[in-house]
């Protein structure tokens, strides 16, 4: 996703050092972590964002979360961007770098949308149709929303295949409104 | 008692949806970063192309405008209403275009191409013509040959305009701009009744709703909506409908040029729509240049007036055109044109300011309006000391360059000379005369509104003035004579006005006119 342009250099860098370094899958596991804890908190982001607070603050408290779950790889890299004040923008780091993890490993990575939650036998049905139009491995992000009614979305990069009710339902009324 | 069966209603809604599909097509889709001010910022799209129209998920649509590292800039052509961050925006694979067919004519409608006259759809066989379209190349063109009669004596004389030519019409407000326009419009009327139309387009830009009723109203009145379409996008539209308006018009008036007719269009006001562009750039936060218009204001105006053009006669030629619309293929016919009036405002008379220069720059002429001769009661205000045509001569009609000859320059002569006129009985004799004649010849030059003359009465009385036989007839009485000596034309002399507009000048007409014309004076003489 977007976010700013220094995040993708930050993320560029903690990849190709961690290549270097042979610990991909394990800075992989920790910057998971890290987007998982910033999306559940939005009290630590909008710590990380504000101003008033002082830089070996959040250094203190980044630490006392992660200390004992990440590698140091991850954590001393934690301490550069929170020295650097760009602490503000980890979410979107860790985001870039999960974008650039799987273009690393050419995983392609799948957005579904339903009305109800998949169960397990259509969830392979949909992997295996998304692997057919997907080069490498196939990862899957699956989101349930209500306003679809019925089919779904597949969302992969900027193509995606709708076939759900509401957005027919839609094209249906919008052909009304332009035949009358 | 009459029965509806239910499988009738089912076939009824059936055929209503024919187009409608409902299998789900790979689409490419951006989300939303951002919307406001009539300007969406987009982060996907990654193969969209500059020009492209996108579509959001209410069926707002959008045209794509910039092109960025991390995300795409588009306008949108109506409201934003409830799109929302993170919408999704599809991709359409399409450019912008409106839809034209020969039932637009006598229609006013907007940028997009809908009716907003209330009439209903438009109907007939509609061809899709793009906004954007490239103007056609040199070998698709051939040199202004024939003339647009603008009905007003001024400039059929002197400007004259001819049909594929661009010819600026600059003033400040207030000096009657809008009416030399809508006069050329109503002069075409005598074509129409003829079987010849000339299609015209009035393209009214960032303008009052009421001024534009007024203007469909005038037309309407004087029968000129019969060939006449109206493209409006009012001051309260957003800015993107009001700078892509005049390319609408265009797509319109190209409609007729491809399909070897002559149109004409009137651009009401490029300064409005450069306003309207400086605005859009902005907001899309292109650097801004002087008085903050964008680098490519220029080629803003360049490119929609170079789709003004006389087409090759040959229709082999024509058929092979750079750039035509898909829909269009099969349908060209050549000899068609596309006049282009472009009103420019200037602001106290400055024609030095970027935006009149640029435009200056690229028509094939100008005609200045002056507020002081509008006050003075020379109306229409033009000057005709600073106004030119650079290549209307060549469609002037042969009696009317004759005749005309030697107006500009007897004007000028005049203009010269007016400071002494304050001396009165000091001059000498053939400096009264020349004061006397150019007195009589700016009379002769002044035209009521909406009252455009036909060409061979244009060309008989300035026979009259530029000959100097009017030099009996007081000041103030040759409007009088005017219509006299006219309706006199109309009634007995009607062969010698048939010859004059065929082009022909020989001595039988000039004799006839003389004659009359002198007879005629003999009774006003005081």
């Amino acid at each position: 996703m977007g976010g700013s342009r220094a995040a993708g250099r930050y993320a560029k860098s903690l990849l190709s050092l961690s290549i270097e370094q042979n610990a991909l899958e394990d800075v992989n596991k920790d910057m998971n972590l890290v987007v998982n804890t910033c999306k559940s908190s939005s009290d630590l982001m909008l710590l990380l964002k504000s101003p008033i607070v002082k830089t070996d603050k959040k250094q203190a408290i980044l630490s006392a979360i992660f200390s004992n779950k990440i590698g140091k790889l991850v954590s001393s890299f934690i301490d550069i961007i929170t020295q650097k004040k760009r602490e503000a923008i980890i979410l979107d780091i860790a985001l870039a770098f999960s974008e650039q993890y799987n273009a690393h490993k050419n995983i392609t990575s799948a957005k579904v949308s339903t009305a109800i939650t998949l169960d397990k036998e259509l969830k392979s049905k949909i992997m295996a149709i998304v692997k057919t139009a997907s080069k490498g491995e196939v990862e899957i992000e699956e989101e349930v929303n209500k306003d679809l009614i019925g089919g779904l979305i597949i969302k992969i990069d900027d193509q995606q295949v709708d076939s759900s009710i509401h957005s027919k339902l839609q094209k249906l009324k919008r052909e009304f409104n332009t035949n009358a | 008692m009459a029965e509806v069966k239910p499988a009738e209603v089912s076939a009824i809604l059936r055929e209503q949806l024919a187009g409608f599909k409902s299998e789900a097509e790979l689409e490419e889709v951006g989300t939303v970063l951002q919307i406001g001010d009539g300007i969406a910022r987009i982060y996907g799209l990654s193969n969209v192309q500059s020009g492209e129209l996108v579509e959001f998920e209410s069926g707002l649509q959008a045209i794509v405008l910039n092109l960025e590292e991390d995300n795409v800039g588009a306008v949108l052509l109506g409201s934003a209403g409830k799109i929302k961050e993170g919408a999704t925006v599809k991709r359409t694979g399409k450019i912008a275009s409106i839809k034209v067919g020969e039932e637009i004519v006598g229609r006013v409608i907007n940028t997009l191409g809908h009716p907003i006259d209330g009439k209903g759809p438009i109907g007939g066989e509609l061809f899709e013509m793009p906004l954007e379209r490239k103007a056609p190349g040199v070998i698709y063109r051939q040199p202004v040959s024939e003339p647009l009669q603008t009905g007003i004596k001024a400039i059929d004389s002197m400007i004259p305009v001819g049909r594929g030519q661009r010819e600026l019409i600059i003033g400040d407000r207030q000096t009657g701009k809008t009416t030399v326009a809508i006069d050329t419009i109503i002069n075409q009327k005598e074509f129409y009744d003829r079987g010849e139309p000339v299609y015209c387009i009035y393209v009214a830009i960032g303008q009052k709703a009421s001024t534009v009723a007024g203007i469909v109203q005038v037309l309407e009145k004087a029968g000129a909506m019969a060939y006449t379409t109206i493209v409006s996008a009012n001051a309260s539209d957003p800015s993107p409908m009001q700078f892509y308006a005049p390319f609408a018009g265009a797509a319109v008036g190209e409609y007729f040029r491809d399909t070897g007719r002559p149109g004409l269009i009137v651009y009401d006001d490029l300064s409005k729509q450069a306003v309207a562009y400086r605005e859009v750039s902005l907001l899309l936060r292109r650097p801004p240049g002087r008085e903050a218009y964008p680098g490519d204001v220029f080629f803003l105006h360049s490119r929609l007036l170079e789709r003004a053009a006389k087409v090759n006669s040959s229709d082999v030629i024509a058929q092979d055109m750079n750039d035509l619309p898909e829909s269009l293929k099969g349908k060209v016919k050549g000899g068609g044109s596309l006049t282009a009036l472009p009103i420019i405002e200037t602001q106290a008379s400055d024609v030095s300011a970027y935006i009149p220069t640029n435009v200056i720059s690229i028509t094939d002429g100008q005609i200045f309006l002056e507020p002081n001769l509008f006050l003075a009661g020379v109306r229409p205000a033009i000057n005709v000391g600073i106004s030119v045509s650079r290549v209307g001569g060549n469609a002037q009609i042969k009696s009317m360059k004759k005749v005309s000859g030697t107006l500009k320059l007897d004007q000028a002569q005049y203009r010269e000379l007016e400071a002494f006129a304050k001396f009165g009985s000091d001059l000498d004799a053939a400096t009264m005369g020349i004061l006397e004649k150019g007195k009589r010849n700016v009379e002769i030059l002044k035209q009521g509104q909406n009252a455009p003359l036909s060409v061979e009465k244009q060309t008989a009385i300035i026979f009259c003035g530029s000959k100097g036989i009017l030099k009996d007839v007081p000041v103030d009485r040759v409007k009088e004579f005017e219509a006299e000596y006219l309706g006199l034309l109309a009634a007995q002399h009607q062969d010698i006005l048939d010859g004059l507009r065929a082009g022909k000048l020989d001595d039988n007409i000039t004799e006839t006119l003389e004659k009359v014309c002198l007879n005629l004076a003999a009774k006003y003489k005081a």
